[in-house]
């Protein structure tokens, strides 16, 4: 049928490479400050010395994230519509949209990765600075205080939000590859909490500290979890996207989900995380790491760019 | 949204056209829509234009439709174009609130706010708009508001040859709509049915008198707002940060060290 409804009617919104290259920032900068800030209020007594590293991640990431989301936009000078509605003279929020909630998300994120950096830089007593010795009074309090369990809870909800908003915003569409299933949210934060975990293990590495090695140790852990449960999670949207999985199995999308994503990005690491010996221990973690960030890039490649290329 | 003043629409009659594409030429006439970029054959019978995008804000349909052994045949047209949905798909996404009501209760894209994202695209159930290849911002049919604003009626619905485009206010359209699918199914056209009266997405400002089910002219039957999906979205998202959380706490606090990591000492080498 020349005009079959799915098939020939619906549209493609042609979101570019920068999308993929959002979530994939994304995902660092939310699934390190998960991992720093949850791990800092409920990880238990151990040496967290370096943990506070993270939220050097979570912070750059920040603008470039923001930076992608305005390269994404044809009109690129309007970026600021997204919170000021400037036609109305109100504040931009609309609630049944996810990319206005996502403006917003993005922002409030970024509000609690300046304050974590500006509590890691205090730890690592880089700025000297008499004002800005008030700023990491405040970071620490936050961070430290009576209040920082809440504190931190909350911004790793932020996160989390931040991490799969994108997911909701192809699931409220009409892309049947994008909405048949509501696994991609839950795609993007397993995938975040692995992206994130391996990037502080690898800025971990570089430093010499023998405080870190136990760390490294917790946080490869969590990694060795999140990889299993990406495969899973990966398994169950393929299949729950029924006859519409042509659209990230075919082709070159077939060859980066399974190849690069799955085997390369996950189970190859999944090993090294299980059997170090295999390159000795610390190039086991920069290989897994570095194929788990490798594998991260592949899976939303192809989770975005798969099912627009049908139209 | 500005103070509602009539509720207008067009009635196609999709009985009558005859696919003659003025429709089309006067949209893109009087719109100053530029030619099409992949000007070709599609080899779908006389349909070249192909679909509706941000350079054809209306779109004629050829259906060739056969009967199963194909002893009979008949050629449908169907002139395509937005629907100025109630319940609009394209507005309810639009981050920065660039689709607006008229006073004349159609949809509006406001070029001076679109920043050109994208999402209105996937957000409208029929595939109606584009991103203009010279505006960079959304395009679609517009309802000729600039028309409708000095009293004139929409171009394409002047031009039609045989009012299968009909304008006016959309109350008194249905009404004639369904006299008229009336009278086809008394005279033996027993398919014929009204599309976009209130049960479709609230009603549609530009509704249709088709001759077949939607689906043979690449119409839903049951359009959504893609809203529908926004909930489970939000829960496997909340369910998964909870899940992915514990998990990794979990992981984190585990007492148990493998011997692989008690002999780590070769990490900082
Ligand atoms: S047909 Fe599509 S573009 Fe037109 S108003 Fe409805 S949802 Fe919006
Ligand atoms: S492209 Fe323009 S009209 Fe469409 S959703 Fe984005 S800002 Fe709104
Ligand atoms: S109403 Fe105006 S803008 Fe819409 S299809 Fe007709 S001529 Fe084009």
């Amino acid at each position: 049928m020349p005009y079959e409804y799915e098939i020939t009617q619906l549209q493609s919104p042609d979101f570019p490479w920068q999308i993929v290259a959002y979530v994939f920032a994304n995902g660092i900068a939310a699934g390190a400050f998960i991992i720093a800030a949850l791990m800092a209020a409920f990880g238990g007594n151990f040496v967290k010395a370096g943990l506070h590293r993270a939220y050097y991640i979570s912070f750059i990431a920040s603008p470039i994230c923001g930076l992608l989301l305005i390269g994404k936009l044809q009109i690129k000078s309007r970026f600021i519509n997204v919170l000021w509605n400037s036609r109305d003279g109100v504040i931009m929020f609309n609630p049944n949209s996810p990319m206005s909630i996502g403006g917003w998300v993005l922002s409030v994120f970024a509000v609690f990765a300046t304050i974590g950096v500006i509590y890691a830089i205090g730890k690592d007593g880089w700025i000297q600075w008499k004002w800005f010795g008030k700023l990491v009074t405040m970071a620490r309090f936050l961070h430290e205080g009576v209040i920082s369990k809440g504190y931190l809870l909350l911004g790793s909800v932020v996160a989390g939000w931040f991490a799969s908003y994108i997911g909701i915003l192809v699931t409220t569409t009409h892309l049947p590859p994008w909405n048949a299933t509501p696994l991609i949210p839950v795609l993007w934060i397993v995938s975040a909490m692995a992206l994130g975990a391996s990037t502080v293990i690898l800025l971990l590495l570089l430093s010499k500290n023998n405080q870190n090695l136990d760390l490294i140790n917790r946080i490869n852990r969590i990694v060795g979890s999140m990889v299993v449960l990406n495969i899973i999670v990966i398994v169950a949207f393929v299949i729950g996207l029924g006859q519409w999985s042509y659209a990230v199995n075919s082709g070159h999308y077939g060859i980066l989900l399974w190849g690069v994503a799955v085997v390369l990005g996950l189970l190859v690491p999944l090993i090294l995380i299980m059997k170090p010996a295999i390159l000795g221990r610390r190039k086991s973690l920069i290989t897994s790491s570095v194929l788990i960030l490798l594998g991260g890039l592949a899976l939303r490649y192809v989770v975005l760019m798969g099912p627009q290329a049908m139209w | 949204m500005a103070q509602l003043e009539s509720k207008k629409g067009m009635f196609v009659d999709t009985s009558v056209c005859t696919g003659c594409k003025a429709c089309e030429t006067a949209c893109k006439e009087w719109n100053e829509l530029p030619m099409n970029p992949d000007f070709g054959f599609t080899g779908n019978s006389y349909d070249n234009t192909g679909r509706l995008s941000g350079e054809n804000w209306r779109h004629v349909k050829f259906v060739e439709d056969f009967s199963e052994d194909r002893s009979e045949q008949r050629w449908m047209f169907l002139s395509d174009s937005c629907k100025h949905c109630q319940l609009a798909g394209c507005m309810e996404v639009c981050p920065v609130n660039a689709i607006v009501r008229t006073e004349f209760d159609t949809v509006y894209i406001d070029h001076e706010t679109c920043i050109g994202c994208g999402y209105c695209i996937t957000g409208c159930p029929f595939g109606v708009i584009d991103i203009g290849k010279l505006t960079g911002t959304a395009n679609k049919c517009t309802l000729c508001y600039d028309r409708l604003q000095v009293g004139q009626q929409p171009a394409c619905a002047q031009t039609c040859p045989t009012d299968s485009i009909q304008f006016g206010d959309v109350d008194e359209l249905m009404l004639k709509a369904k006299d008229r699918e009336k009278f086809l199914r008394d005279n033996g056209d027993s398919k014929a049915q009204i599309y976009g009266d209130s049960d479709i997405l609230g009603g549609l400002n530009v509704f249709y008198l088709l001759q077949d089910e939607p689906e043979k002219y690449g119409l839903p039957s049951n359009p959504q707002l893609p809203q529908k999906n926004m909930v489970g979205g939000y829960w496997s998202s909340i369910l998964s940060f909870v899940a992915a959380g514990f998990i990794s706490l979990l992981s984190f606090r585990s007492r148990r060290l493998s011997k692989d990591e008690q002999e780590s000492s070769d990490i900082s080498v």
